[in-house]
């Protein structure tokens, strides 16, 4: 088991390159937040590392392609996972790519399973042109609309800033293949509680407010 | 070029002159409404904001030592804001335009915050927080936008420790001796309840810790209850700045807003900052709270853009947000 180098600093793990027995793999280490209240932090760290596996272990089970785990360190916070060589959807623009993520986050939801975090860094292609989904880091089991709503919403919300030229092409390739896998009557209504969660937003517009809240005070 | 700028989103009824060369600002008055106890009600902040802009705008004018006639734009914030207390801005600064004949520059309220921030702290290509008692939001600047990349999805970070430290008897006053009465509380407190620590993606949401708070209040010591909602609300917020930063790699914060000012959150991101090697730059306190200042010089960098609106339709927006607003200055 060796770490080689730093792959990438993400926002609440550093991803390490290296080898485990002989594997190209990838450590993904929470470390411990200097701001953070230490208890509050190892209770944090610790829940989301083996939440994040178990969540892992679900997703390859109902057949939305993610890395391999290896090895689970849970004193330090750290997953040891399959390497997956590619780049991130981030870096493509494929409206087929596009419609295969809206159908892995439909298999999710229809699963009982919400990612927490959908965005277009986490999707990795890789050279053979297989779609993974990565970073369960936030997933949570759930049968609420509301939070399958959320990782529509969020992932819309990621598109406007990572890509604002091709949000609306991106969203509506998304849900086709969100509606192959949960049918067209559900993903209605996913693409409803998101825009509902949208308009709880602050400063939405009076007339977007009012299609969605009914006890709305006109001010 | 002389700007007079008018803010009046919130419980601050401010004027601000300012030029366009060094050392910009001229004057900067205010009046902030203070409620002897409760929130705020809109139309005593109406009430307040009318009784106060004559003699506001007269102390601004002197302080600048210039007329009403030297002046070349009227600037206000035309929202987001508190419907009763926009209308008394705006209503002052339509005034003043027409009996001057003086030009109407509309200015969103949010950019003259990070307007003023850029301005005084000399940041080039900031992530910006955008934080007071209406707002939360992780801005970053993109494509002739300022961009929300991330924001509270219901009540604020200040609107959280207010309300807070109102229900529980800690609030008015909610600053003492500079501290906000949430710090005060905290530095009582010994150890961390399970409060909900809810980030979602770049986003967060407060309410459900308010509610846990106040319901802890029944059966624990109220430092603890201080100090965990404390530490849960601003883990909430550094955690989804610290995605921004992952996703943005940007190399400078830029703090904005009313919740700038405290002392606590501060340590907090320079923890932060050291950890990413990123530089933490937070405006200076008499421009993070409400302030007419910064309307005037966000209005002064849209009127060199040839931004500016006829009084018909200079109508208020209660709702308006920084996202929406064509930054056709920076571009």
């Amino acid at each position: 088991m060796e770490k080689l180098k730093v792959l990438k600093r993400g926002a609440e793990s550093v991803i390490y390159e290296g080898y485990f027995l002989g594997y190209r793999a990838v450590f993904k280490e929470r470390r411990p937040k200097p701001y953070r209240d230490p208890s509050l932090d190892k209770k944090i760290n610790m829940e989301r590392t083996m939440s994040e596996a178990h969540f892992i272990y679900n997703a390859l089970k109902i057949g939305v392609n993610s890395p391999a785990i290896f090895y689970i360190d849970k004193e330090n916070s750290t997953l040891v996972l399959e390497y997956i060589d590619g780049s991130t959807v981030r870096e493509i623009d494929s409206d087929e790519v596009t419609r295969k993520m809206g159908e892995y986050i439909a298999l999710l939801h229809t699963h009982g399973i919400a990612h927490g975090d959908v965005n277009p860094n986490n999707f990795i292609v890789n050279r053979e042109g297989e779609l993974f989904l990565i970073d369960f880091g936030l997933a949570k089991r759930t049968d609420d609309i509301e939070d399958f709503g959320t990782d529509i919403e969020v992932f819309y919300r990621s598109l406007e800033t990572m890509k604002p030229d091709s949000r609306d092409k991106m969203i509506s390739a998304f849900m086709q293949g969100y509606s192959n896998i949960a049918g067209k009557e559900r993903a209605e209504l996913v693409l409803d509680a998101a825009r509902r969660i949208r308009s709880r937003g602050r400063y939405v517009s009076r007339e977007e407010r009012k299609k969605y809240v009914f006890d709305y005070e006109d001010d | 070029m002389l700007v007079l700028g008018i803010e009046s989103t919130a419980h601050t009824f401010g004027v601000g002159i300012v030029r366009d060369e060094e050392p910009y600002i001229m004057a900067n008055e205010r009046d902030t409404y203070v409620p002897k106890e409760g929130g705020m009600k809109p139309t005593d902040l109406l009430y307040h904001h009318a009784s106060v802009a004559p003699s506001v705008i007269r102390s601004a004018l002197k302080k600048a030592s210039v007329s009403m006639k030297d002046i070349d734009y009227i600037a206000f914030s035309m929202g987001p804001g508190i419907g009763p207390a926009l209308r008394v801005g705006a209503t002052v600064a339509r005034a003043l335009s027409l009996r001057y004949g003086k030009p109407l520059v509309p200015v969103n309220h949010g950019i003259g915050h990070i307007e003023i921030g850029f301005l005084t702290t000399k940041v080039k290509d900031p992530l910006i927080l955008y934080l007071s008692g209406g707002n939360t939001q992780i801005i970053t600047l993109y494509k002739g936008r300022f961009r929300v990349f991330g924001e509270t999805l219901d009540i604020a970070l200040g609107n959280l420790m207010d309300t807070f430290s109102r229900d529980a008897g800690l609030a008015p006053p909610y600053i003492v001796n500079g501290k906000h009465v949430i710090d005060l509380c905290a530095e009582k407190g010994k150890k961390i309840i399970d409060f909900p620590y809810v980030v979602k993606g770049q986003d967060m949401s407060y309410s459900g810790l308010l509610t846990a708070a106040k319901n802890a209040l029944k059966s624990n010591d109220i430092g603890d209850v201080c100090l965990t909602l404390r530490e849960v609300a601003f883990d909430m917020l550094l955690e989804a700045t610290e995605r921004a930063l992952a996703l943005s790699g940007k190399r400078e914060i830029l703090i904005v807003g009313g919740v700038a000012a405290s002392g606590s959150l501060r340590r907090k991101l320079e923890e932060l900052g050291r950890d990413w090697n990123v530089e933490i730059k937070v405006v200076p306190s008499e421009f993070s709270g409400d302030n007419g200042a910064m309307i005037a010089y966000a209005g002064m960098l849209e009127a060199k853009a040839k931004i500016s609106v006829e009084v018909e339709k200079s109508q208020v927006k209660p709702r308006w947000r920084v996202d929406e607003v064509e930054v056709k200055w920076r571009s």
